[in-house]
């Protein structure tokens, strides 16, 4: 199942098992989730949510950069 | 994911209590904590005017609004914003811009000083032929602040130093063992000499910085994303790295810090505070300063 995920200018696609939670892809493409909060297709979501497939998690910085 | 409170679409779940939020309880607890704060450590007193230290990130533009909010229902107390513009093309002046239209859409007096009208150059001008930018930077802000915020009459300057903040700056002083700074932490800082120091308070001292985040965003406030170009490797994020790896791998590694913090404070303040009477005025700029000169003035001299 294809989940599309954009943090910072990169985008990145992989694949899923449907049922997967945000926090698990969000592990998956290296991110510490402490460090973001989601996105699904332009709403905010839990790290908790599941993708169901064909979706796009926005991942949105909230650490300080200076 | 559902709301604990609601059954309503889950925003947050936060792994350290184990509870899922809406936005709408969501944003009606994290303004309680804050609230509970501000009246825990008694960070303000009727008849005060009461300044916000506003870069316009994500932070800070949540806590002003946030105060703009609380103190509508204040008699007597005034609010207003200091942003200070270091002249960091690119970065600093998007900022501004956010900084300057929340101000307008809350109606709410906004002074900008700037480092170019204070010390004869931007920050930009200054880093043409050195490093460090932050320790600059910092050193020349703080002073800054502390004087205009003064010279405006607040009587308090908040800023919008989160939980994640005030850990670093707990495990950097802890690591450099530098315990005269570490006891000088807290929602409320020691007050060195009301004349020349503008006391500093902290309302969201107690909420993760992610959970700003997340409030300025349902509150809908612009976030600004971009990075400071003299943000460089340092103690300060390596600590940051650590606590987030730390509280994700061990859920309120963060919260159990800050309250084991907060046990140790008054235990270890007597002990390490120093001599306060040691507290002048810098003979160069007659702000306050614990030597003869002042470490903005030192800097001063260098660029």
């Amino acid at each position: 199942m294809p989940v599309k995920v954009l943090h910072e200018d990169l985008e990145k696609s992989l694949t899923a098992e449907k049922g997967t939670t945000v926090e698990e892809i969000i592990r998956k493409v290296g991110v510490n989730p402490e460090t973001v909060i989601t996105e699904k297709d332009g709403e905010i979501v839990s790290n908790k949510e599941t993708v169901d497939g064909d979706e796009c998690l926005h991942l949105i910085n909230v650490v300080s950069g200076g | 994911m559902e709301c604990w409170k609601c059954g309503k679409k889950a925003v947050m779940h936060r792994k350290y209590e184990g509870k899922s939020w809406c936005g709408d309880h969501f944003v009606e607890q994290f303004e309680s904590l804050a609230k509970e704060t501000i009246s825990k450590e008694g960070l303000f007193q009727s008849n005060e005017k009461v300044c916000v230290a506003l870069s316009g990130g994500m932070d800070s533009t949540a806590l002003l609004l946030f105060l703009d909010n609380l103190f509508e229902n204040w008699r007597d107390a005034e609010l207003i914003a200091l942003t200070v513009d270091e002249g960091i093309e690119g970065y600093r002046d998007e900022s501004i811009e956010i900084a300057k239209e929340l101000c307008k859409d809350l109606d709410i007096e906004l002074h900008i000083a700037s480092f170019d009208d204070h010390f004869g150059k931007t920050l930009d001008e200054i880093m043409e032929d050195k490093d460090h930018g932050c320790t600059y930077c910092g050193v020349l802000r703080r002073w800054l602040l502390n004087k205009k915020s003064r010279e405006i009459g607040a009587d308090k300057l908040a800023t919008a130093h989160n939980m994640d903040d005030e850990l670093q700056s707990i495990f950097m002083n802890y690591l450099k063992g530098d315990m005269k700074r570490m006891v000088r932490l807290g929602a409320k800082p020691a007050v060195l000499d009301r004349e020349k120091f503008v006391p500093r308070v902290k309302p969201f001292r107690e909420s993760p910085e992610r959970e700003i985040a997340l409030y300025a965003k349902l509150k809908g406030l612009e976030l600004h994303q971009t990075e400071c170009p003299y943000v460089e490797d340092s103690l300060r994020f390596d600590v940051r790295d650590f606590l987030n790896d730390m509280e994700s791998k061990r859920p309120s590694t963060k919260f159990t810090a800050l309250r084991a913090f907060d046990k140790l404070l008054p235990k270890i303040k007597d002990g390490f505070s120093g001599d306060e009477t040691s507290v002048r005025e810098c003979k160069e700029c007659d702000e306050i300063t614990s030597g003869e000169v002042c470490k903005a003035c030192q800097l001063r001299k260098k660029i």
